[in-house]
């Protein structure tokens, strides 16, 4: 716990201080003000929660694929990966609180959006199930920070990694069906979408801001197997990568 | 007395020199272009981002239920994607900070402008090639437009002039970004939001009123138009447009050299780059 407590801590102290994280909640009340002007020019303004939410996941998956997938690789240019390693906790559970932190941070991006509605758009958003809506933010907190260790994981064998931090974001969104549900795209679009943890946390998210009438336990049953899966493969790509690195010697991402 | 060698006895053409920089600068730029993308990256990546991109802000549309919403959406979003490409010329302005060269570039006779401006040619580069992409496939896909037929040629010149306005207007700001390289990010990512709202090309219903005359004098405006003509299958209704897009990017380059010129004046006297 007090490895988990210090990740946590170390992170948040870093992000906090760090432009690149800071930059990308500040553009947070911008992307809203994007999704929400487009829907209230359709005079759906009753779908304003869509864009907040909206607003808010792409936030997490942003600050995910970008400063996580950044964070050994970080650790390896500042020369403190070597003695990561030799530390008598293991790369993953050292950087476990790290990660959770990123995903933490993504909630800044929900009250900034949330701010943006009500302030400059005078929309009241209505939550049905609030219980249900924080669940479903835990749910995602957890599931992105997988996938944060995935990318750090992955990223730290790209010589290159930034095109593939920029090709991933638009994809993901589609297939999660972050704007419009998932049901209104093609087939094409919903099959591999509905392999994607994010398209039903979408769905919760739908059920507790009132806007689908449909049950909660399958979309939660789902994200929660995919996001285990997704922790599963992270750690696995993780240890496979540290081997690698400790086999080629490349410490210092030399 | 005798000559130092530090002066040539030749006067400098200025105005060959600074087309010999402009020039050397656009090829650097092309070659680090080439070192990020491998083909398979750029196609597989970047150019699907490109794509998903202009499906994903189409959607509203789908959310709202309304098809005609997300055809005109897609077309803007399509449009939208030149931009994209075009403002990474503001953090990549940066990178002469990082590398140390911005320094030297400003001591030399041709200064830092030629060199910024020609570096910028593979973001012109770059964004008309992911909106003619995403052009293409909008217009592919939508089953009320016809891709194939000769008007549909005027789309890549439609992308190209959208990119050069978005360009310039991106190397206006790129002064600032290398006054304070910090905000680099924050600089491009604030500009997209209010380009595809005020240029119209994200918007559910075409712009009136002050913002129709606002769009019209924003990069992205008059292309969009000219895009959305072409999608009604009228090629002579997109030649004005046309026309205004490449003379709002001409007023950006203006701006824009102005712009790294007031910079590089700021750069030497307080920013400490020399």
């Amino acid at each position: 716990m007090s490895v988990l407590l210090a990740g946590l801590r170390v992170q948040l102290l870093i992000s906090l201080r760090r432009l690149d994280d800071l930059q990308l909640l500040a553009l947070v009340p911008f992307s809203a003000v994007l999704y929400l002007t487009m829907l209230a020019q359709t005079g759906r303004r009753d779908l304003a929660v869509v864009g907040v939410l909206a607003s808010y996941v792409t936030s997490v998956w942003s600050l995910a694929s970008y400063s996580g997938g950044d964070l050994i690789d970080e650790e390896r240019h500042a020369g403190t990966f070597a003695p990561l390693l030799v530390t008598p906790v293991s790369v993953a559970r050292a950087m476990f609180g790290r990660v959770l932190a990123i995903s933490l941070l993504g909630l800044v991006g929900l009250v900034e959006a949330g701010v943006v509605a009500v302030l400059f758009f005078h929309i009241e958003l209505g939550i049905d199930r609030p219980w249900l809506m924080a669940g479903t933010v835990l749910l995602l907190s957890v599931a992105m920070a997988g996938w944060t260790y995935f990318f750090g994981a992955v990223f730290l064998l790209a010589a290159n990694p930034r095109p593939w931090q920029n090709a991933m974001s638009y994809p993901a969104f589609v297939l999660g069906g972050v704007l419009a549900p998932l049901r209104a795209w093609p087939l094409w679009v919903r099959v591999p979408g509905r392999l994607f943890f994010l398209s039903w946390v979408m769905d919760l998210f739908a059920v507790a801001t009132g806007r689908s009438g449909g049950g909660v336990l399958l979309p939660a049953l789902a994200a929660g197997g995919l996001a285990t899966i997704t922790w599963l493969l992270a750690w696995g790509t993780l240890r496979w990568t540290i081997r690698r690195v400790q086999a080629t010697g490349a410490f210092d991402g030399a | 007395m005798a000559p130092d060698r530090l002066t040539s006895d030749t006067p400098i053409d200025e105005t060959a020199s600074l087309f010999a920089t402009f020039r050397f600068a656009a090829v650097i730029g092309w070659r680090d272009f080439r070192a990020i993308y491998r083909w398979y990256t750029y196609i597989g990546g970047w150019l699907i981002r490109v794509v998903a991109q202009a499906a994903f802000l189409a959607s509203v549309g789908l959310l709202v239920g309304s098809e005609s919403v997300a055809h005109r959406i897609a077309i803007g979003a399509a449009c939208a994607s030149a931009v994209t490409g075009a403002l990474l010329a503001i953090p990549m302005a940066t990178m002469e900070r990082v590398l140390g060269t911005a320094g030297l570039l400003v001591v030399t006779p041709a200064g830092l402008m030629p060199s910024m401006l020609g570096r910028a040619v593979e973001r012109l580069v770059d964004g008309s090639l992911m909106s003619t992409t995403a052009l293409v496939a909008v217009f592919a896909y939508l089953p009320e437009v016809r891709l194939l037929r000769p008007s549909s040629l005027l789309l890549p010149v439609l992308a190209l002039a959208m990119a050069f306005s978005s360009t310039c207007l991106a190397m206006t700001l790129a002064g600032a970004a290398l006054l304070w390289p910090d905000t680099r990010n924050l600089i491009s990512g604030a500009l997209t939001v209010p380009l595809t709202l005020l240029s119209g090309a994200v918007l559910p219903h075409e712009p009136t009123g002050r913002l129709a005359l606002v769009s019209h004098f924003v990069p992205l405006g008059n292309g969009v138009r000219g895009c959305r003509q072409l999608a009604l299958g009228h090629a002579s209704g997109a030649l004005l447009p046309l026309l205004g897009e490449v003379l709002v990017g001409s007023v950006w380059l203006v701006a824009a050299i102005c712009s790294l010129r007031v910079a590089e004046s700021w750069a030497t006297r307080r920013a400490g780059l020399v």
